[in-house]
């Protein structure tokens, strides 16, 4: 799987199951931050 | 004394004539001290009608934005912290229209407009895809402030030329304007400024000053009485009060802790041993210190007491701990947090055994290209992690950068740092204009310009010249041209020398990064750093420079002695 591909399915994940970024921060053990500069970093 | 920024708002939304309502809007003013550092964010969506799966799309839109948001990096600005989660949200929604039986008619898809605004400190900040609206009215006086990318097919059939989730790739307009007390915003979608008139909106929110949720109801009605066959939402925000803090009042903020003394060696002070001063200067003091809790060595950096009733330079001095604890690098310095109170006021930072890039070009006056690259090479990756936070360094500089006894370069001293997200916020506290250091600083700092990545490329192009040739590439020249005329006389001593080998196309890299004008320079840093390492084939085609232009000395003392040998020859004749 490519970067672009694992982005999309986390953030397919993320609407789906209405999860919040500071959520999926929690579980990566990284800031919200963090997450979200990774997550968005089209 | 301090206030905050606070908004009245009020907003309806009606599906109207139409079976169900695809417009979506909301609001967040979250807490401090997010609304200071982020702001208040305001969004609204309007879906198209020819799209069964529209509503879910504007709804998407709008709750991932005024989510995502704040969740992004307090140093980010806001147009970037914005447009990249509306870029994300934007590629999800396309993605859904590719995997759905819709894919080829894109009419039918995850498809909606988008209008936000985001209120921070005085400042409104506009992204706009789509044909909602956003108005400013001030003075009596409704103006559209976004355009519509709408395509007219007749005089009666338009349709959406740029709309959130159509393509993979997304253009948001961004407008920021400053705001003033009293000022009132309307976001509209067309089912309600297609049909509501300006003159019975102006009224109307004039009317309801204290019901602006009335008015937003009112507004929504009369359109619908109009004739409007489409949804319709307004949100209407007044600025009620700007953010403001009284000098005095930041002052005693800052000094909440009292200054430390001057140190000496083998005090202790605050739950450290203090060893020895490392440095001193009349803006602060540095000492090597041991943690009596953890025995690990560290930097205490203390502000000189000269300057403690200078609140612009305490609140830098804090600032540098602030950005320090926001940078994940190798090739950056690290903060060390502390989990006791702190009970003075100074800054602790990790130690590094080493010495200073300056310090190093005097050891080694000769280095091989290859051990310049890899200096550069990391001095380059901590810089990159500045900018992906939407940082400039500023004062890049030998002196500001160390490298460790296993070789690894850290680049120290945030003080001239400037942090887009921190710029936007106004405060009455003065900034000092505080440049680098005039060798290394970029040349459009001396016009009064504001920097980019590229001032701080600039900075690492001098520091790798000088570490290839022991000079500057302009001499002392950049610090004197504080004209764009002198700035045009700026000449390029090439980095060729007859005595060392440098490849003419690292030369070309080098005056490229060291361009007098920002746009001559590279544009990212990696390029230069890919340069360093394969020659460019656009560098390969230029010549070496004659020896005129190389050693311009040795050129005319060789004119000189064949002259003096003609002389001697024709007298010799006579």
């Amino acid at each position: 799987m490519t970067r672009n591909e694992v982005t999309e399915l986390i953030i397919t994940q993320k609407l789906s199951k209405k999860l919040t970024l500071p959520e999926l921060a929690k579980g990566s053990g990284m800031s919200k931050e963090w997450t979200t500069a990774v997550l968005t970093n089209g | 004394m301090s206030t905050q920024l606070k908004i009245s708002a009020g907003q309806h939304s009606d599906k109207g004539r139409k079976e169900i309502n695809q417009d979506f809007h909301g609001i967040y003013t979250p807490a401090e001290p997010l609304l200071t550092s982020k702001g208040i964010a305001i969004a609204l969506a309007d879906g198209i009608s020819s799209s069964k799966v529209s509503q879910i799309a504007s709804e998407t839109a709008v709750k991932s934005f005024l989510a995502d948001y704040f969740c992004t990096s307090e140093a980010w600005s806001v147009k970037k912290s914005a447009q990249r989660v509306l870029m994300a949200t934007n590629s999800w929604l396309h993605s859904q229209t590719q995997q759905s039986q819709h894919r080829y008619d894109k009419d039918k898809g995850y498809v909606c407009t988008l209008s936000a605004l985001i209120i921070k400190s005085t400042t409104a900040h506009i992204l706009h895809v789509g044909d909602s609206r956003i108005y400013r009215l001030r003075d009596d006086t409704l103006e559209q402030l976004t355009t519509d990318h709408r395509h007219w097919i007749s005089p009666e059939e338009s349709q959406l030329s740029r709309a959130f989730g159509i393509n993979p790739q997304l253009e948001i307009d961004y407008q920021a304007l400053p705001v003033a007390k009293g000022d009132i915003f309307l976001l509209a979608t067309d089912g309600v400024y297609e049909y509501a008139r300006e003159n019975f909106i102006i009224n109307t929110i004039h009317e309801y000053e204290n019901d602006l949720n009335g008015a937003a109801k009112i507004i929504v009605g009369e359109a619908y009485e109009q004739g409007s066959t489409d949804n319709l939402t307004a949100q209407i925000i007044r600025i009620d009060t700007l953010p403001g803090q009284d000098e005095n009042e930041i002052y005693q903020k800052l000094t909440e802790l009292p200054f430390p003394p001057i140190l000496d060696a083998r005090t202790f002070f605050d739950g450290y041993h203090i060893v020895r001063e490392v440095h001193a200067s009349s803006r602060s003091h540095v000492y090597l210190a041991i943690d009596a809790e953890t025995n690990a060595q560290v930097i205490i950096k203390t502000p000189s007491i000269d300057l403690r009733a200078d609140p612009a330079y305490l609140e830098r001095f804090l600032m540098e701990e602030w950005i320090a604890r926001r940078i994940n690098s190798a090739y950056v310095l690290k903060p060390c947090l502390q989990t006791r109170k702190r009970n003075y006021f100074y800054i602790v930072t990790e130690f590094i055994e080493g010495q200073t890039l300056a310090q190093w070009m005097i050891d080694h006056p000769k280095p091989d290209v290859e051990t310049v690259r890899g200096i550069v090479e990391q001095i380059a990756k901590g810089l990159l992690a500045f900018h992906r936070m939407e940082m400039l360094h500023q004062d890049l500089r030998p002196n500001n950068i160390m490298i460790d006894n296993t070789g690894t370069v850290k680049i120290i001293d945030f003080g001239s740092t400037s942090v887009a997200g921190i710029t936007e916020i106004t405060t009455t506290l003065t900034q000092n204009n505080i440049l680098g250091t005039a060798q290394y600083t970029a040349p459009e700092y001396f016009l009064g310009e504001a920097g980019s990545s590229r001032s701080d490329i600039f900075s690492l192009g001098v520091i790798s010249y000088q570490m290839l040739t022991g000079k500057l590439p302009y001499g002392t020249q950049v610090a004197k041209s504080r004209t764009k005329a002198a700035q045009r006389k700026l000449k390029y001593d090439s980095a060729l020398d007859d005595d060392r080998e440098i490849p003419a196309w690292i030369d070309e890299a080098l005056r490229k990064a060291v361009h007098p004008y920002p746009y001559k320079r590279y544009e990212e840093l990696s390029e230069f750093i890919f340069d360093l390492r394969h020659p460019n084939k656009d560098f390969l085609n230029k010549t070496r420079p004659p020896l005129l232009e190389r050693n311009p000395v040795i050129f005319w003392q060789g004119v000189s002695f064949i002259l003096l040998i003609i002389v001697f020859a024709l007298l010799s004749i006579k």
